[in-house]
């Protein structure tokens, strides 16, 4: 019981919290056809990331995000220039941007020497929900003992707040979100401007991408954002359950994902586990599979 | 059929404020002029065609109006004011193929969308929405797909949900953008009927229109475009072979005989 809540629990929890608030924003890269900004996203907060490390010499939260923030808004400006004053076409505007931007962000990484310190490029690539970790848990009765529930890992703190602001925007903003995404031509005309909500979409893409990074790393992040939405989207044509639904999806990929990684390596025989955030991508692909072979509105049944 | 290019002036005792008046617009993409020097104040009440070509910059009229695309120059008031000031008077119905039909709305959805500036920002709807939602359905004939998801509609159903969410935007000046394109003929009967119970009321209603062989039908004011004003007024005034010549720049005929 308590190597569970010392080592599976955290993990567990941290890799299923980053499912959460990637899928929650996700459902609305989705609508508005932006699936890939969550991946860049991931890409261009590295270097802001690791400029705010080295000028303030602290992972702490707020420099992190400040950082990321930074980075987030100069590489949108710099999509921006580049698709209307030098006429480059979107995707290869993003594209570009987003792989030099995290280029750039390893070099740093590699060059400022934190990378021995404090950055590992592995974990930001593939994750590391592993380190998320509760030596302070000595029992049941830790769950209610403020200090030490004071020693949980730090990134669950900054995931579960990141996720009550991703999901107080979205409750607030709810219609707002939703009119913008299917006619932005028609928001504009009632007042609802479509580049500020989009804007937000992107900055709350930003917040998700930073907070998740630690955890599932870079190259996953597109799977946390991209499947759960897909998935529900195959189930439903009602916008607020489609978002409930995918936070459904999420939450069982983050259980289930983590259970494979510790479970089914044992039950081969072997001591190691599997990266979990690499098993939550799979549960997650796995799940959009199923919804499309057998979903009943809008599967290959369906269409075929 | 003779009488000279008319004013678009209601003769009515006073002068009011017509409820779009164009100063000047003109639009341009990328160099390229959709819209020149365009001036029209439009009629205090009745339906409106804007006719012209494709690429006469018809929708772009539209849109500069609303600011969706910005003005090279020129101004548009609405009743007097900027377009920014009096988005409570106007209902924009864009071009149908404009937005993806297979996002996850209802009929009723989308059609309450013409109530979210009533509502106002960060408030859900309300239950009396979604009922006044299915009574603008109901004004359209489409009360029984209220629950359809709008991708399971035909084009003249989807058509008709933007009608019914301008509807509940109870305004005062209606601009559409190809309401007829690809509709069938009870979508069209049943959009006439509403367009002519918004005159009855008061409204404008100018709509960008394709098929010339309906606009004595229809309309009752015409707007001939081809990047410029070509010619303007009552449809039995200024809607002659010669400005339809003019506009399309070939002669064309319109079984009417002459």
């Amino acid at each position: 019981m308590t190597s569970f809540l010392q080592i599976d629990l955290p993990a567990m929890l941290t890799g299923t919290l980053a499912a959460l608030v990637c899928a929650l924003i996700g459902n609305f890269l989705v609508l508005t056809r932006q699936s890939m900004l969550g991946d860049a996203m991931g890409h261009v907060v590295l270097p802001g990331i690791v400029i705010a490390f080295v000028l303030a010499g602290t992972t702490a939260t707020w420099v992190m995000l400040a950082g990321a923030f930074a980075a987030a808004l100069f590489s949108a400006m710099l999509v921006e220039f580049l698709r209307r004053i030098a006429g480059v076409e979107p995707s290869a505007a993003l594209g570009s941007v987003f792989t030099a931007m995290f280029a750039l962000g390893v070099l740093l990484l590699e060059q400022s020497g934190v990378a021995r310190t404090s950055f590992d490029v592995h974990h930001i690539l593939f994750g590391n929900i592993e380190t998320a970790i509760w030596p302070a848990a000595a029992g049941l009765r830790s769950l209610f003992d403020t200090a030490a529930l004071a020693s949980l890992p730090p990134q669950l703190g900054r995931l579960a707040f990141g996720l009550a602001v991703v999901a107080l925007v979205i409750v607030l903003l709810f219609k707002e979100l939703r009119v913008v995404s299917f006619d932005p031509d028609f928001a504009r005309t009632i007042g609802i401007s479509p580049r500020m909500i989009g804007a937000l979409i992107v900055a709350l893409a930003a917040l998700a991408a930073v907070i998740s990074l630690s955890s599932v790393g870079v190259i996953l992040l597109v799977a946390m954002m991209v499947c759960p939405p897909a998935t529900a989207r195959m189930l439903t044509d009602d916008l607020k359950t489609q978002v409930l639904l995918s936070l459904l999806f999420a939450l069982a990929s983050g259980v289930f994902g983590y259970a494979i990684a510790v479970l089914l390596p044992l039950a081969f025989g072997y001591e190691i586990s599997f990266g979990a955030a690499g098993t939550i991508a799979v549960v997650a692909g796995l799940f959009q599979l199923a919804a499309m072979l057998f979903g009943p509105k809008r599967g290959i049944p369906r269409t075929v | 059929m003779l009488a000279p290019l008319p004013s678009d002036r209601v003769s009515s005792g006073v002068m009011p404020i017509p409820p779009l008046a164009i100063r000047d617009l003109t639009v341009q993409y990328g160099g390229r002029t959709a819209l020149q020097r365009f001036t029209w104040n439009a009629p205090e009440r009745g339906l409106v065609a804007i006719v012209g070509p494709n690429g006469a910059g018809k929708s772009s009229l539209l849109k500069a109006v609303l600011g969706l695309v910005p003005k090279a120059s020129g101004t548009a008031e609405i009743f007097g004011q900027p377009v920014s000031e009096q988005r409570d008077l106007l209902a924009y119905v864009p071009q149908r193929a404009s937005v993806d039909w297979d996002f996850p709305a209802t009929a009723a959805d989308v059609v309450a969308m013409g109530l979210y500036r009533n509502i106002g920002w960060l408030k859900p709807l309300r239950t009396s929405d979604r009922a006044s939602a299915r009574k603008y359905l109901d004004m359209v004939g489409l009360s029984e797909f209220a629950d359809r998801q709008i991708g399971a509609l035909s084009g003249g159903q989807q058509q008709r949900v933007f009608l019914a969410r301008a509807l509940a935007q109870q305004a005062k000046l209606f601009l559409l953008d190809e309401p007829f394109a690809g509709v069938d003929a009870v979508t069209e009967g049943v959009m006439t009927k509403v367009f002519r119970d918004l005159r009855d009321s008061g409204a404008l209603v100018i709509a960008v229109h394709h098929d010339l062989s309906s606009v004595k039908d229809i309309f009752d004011h015409v707007v001939l475009l081809n990047r410029e004003l070509i010619a303007s007024g009552p449809v039995a005034a200024a809607f002659t072979p010669d400005n339809i010549a003019r506009t399309y720049g070939v002669p064309l005929s319109l079984n009417s005989g002459q």
